[in-house]
């Protein structure tokens, strides 16, 4: 049994939870689009 | 061998473990939120903890990993050395993006204050930043052999700043807590928030690992594709 001072919080915890994979997912697709463009004879992507 | 023949696969491999990894993070979230206590005097938004401590590992793994392998390429001139280097530079940058979004929104409700310029936060932005100006540095050049030297020396000034970020909190009076886990004494959690920790450590390891595998089978498409006008003329 939580303590009745415990505070109420949680908004911020779900926000980091969904800022986390967001930049993680978000990266990982960039990151897949860049080796298929590159496979693909696309153009260079200047990051070396 | 073809840029698609050696990296392609690489690139794949990675993927498959990334997205492995990912699953295991659904997996940290089940455990946060239905295994773990709630802390009685942060609530729940010390659940925050299980994603930004394991990001801060990671980042800095991957910058401690740059400076080794700089280091190793200016000593033996493998340009896979190299390629691993700005792979784990990109990847570090990443998770520093995850630590320092996740961090603030924790501070807020516990410490009043999204942002506060302490010796460990400020360090930490300021290592984020060498990191983006290395991989400014890094599209900038185009010569491969300037390329890398110059970017393996900066590679090894950022790792010699992760001792510090570590230390900074022992080193300077400061808001940011001291460690709970990588310090000399037992760490000081309980064990369902322990274990927690552990696995989102290592499942985050495990991304990193995903990611830069990923990453570096896309340098290596990239650097054969441009070597092969070159091979055919």
């Amino acid at each position: 049994m939580l303590p009745a001072d415990t505070p109420q919080n949680a908004g911020y915890m779900v926000a980091a939870y969904v800022v986390a994979p967001v930049i993680l997912v978000g990266y990982l697709g960039a990151l897949w689009k860049r080796v298929r463009r590159a496979e693909g004879g696309g153009a260079v992507s200047g990051d070396r | 061998m073809t840029g698609e023949a050696a990296g392609y696969p690489i690139a794949r491999r990675g993927l498959k473990i990334s997205v492995l990894a990912l699953l295991g993070l659904a997996g940290v979230y089940v455990l946060a939120l239905g295994y773990t206590p709630v802390e009685a005097r942060q609530g729940m938004a010390q659940k925050i903890f299980y994603l930004h401590v394991p990001s801060a590992w990671s980042a800095l793994v991957a910058f401690s990993l740059v400076g080794i392998t700089s280091a190793l390429y200016l000593w033996l001139h493998d340009p896979r050395l190299d390629r691993f280097a700005a792979a784990s530079a990109e990847v570090g940058v990443a998770f520093s993006a995850v630590m320092l979004t996740t961090g603030p929104i924790w501070a807020k409700p516990i410490w009043g204050t999204w942002w506060t310029w302490d010796a460990r936060l400020t360090l930490t932005l300021f290592v984020f930043f060498l990191f983006i100006g290395y991989l400014a540095l890094r599209a900038s050049v185009h010569d491969p052999a300037e390329r890398a030297r110059f970017s393996a020396v900066v590679g090894i000034l950022g790792m010699l700043l992760v001792p510090f970020i570590h230390l900074s909190v022992y080193l300077f009076r400061t808001l940011h807590p001291q460690p709970v886990v990588l310090k000399p004494s037992a760490p000081s959690l309980p064990p369902e928030m322990l274990r927690t920790l552990l696995v989102s450590t290592l499942v985050f390891t495990l991304l990193y690992i995903g990611l830069v595998t990923l990453r570096y089978g896309l340098a290596l498409v990239e650097d054969q594709r441009d070597e092969a006008p070159d091979a055919a003329g």
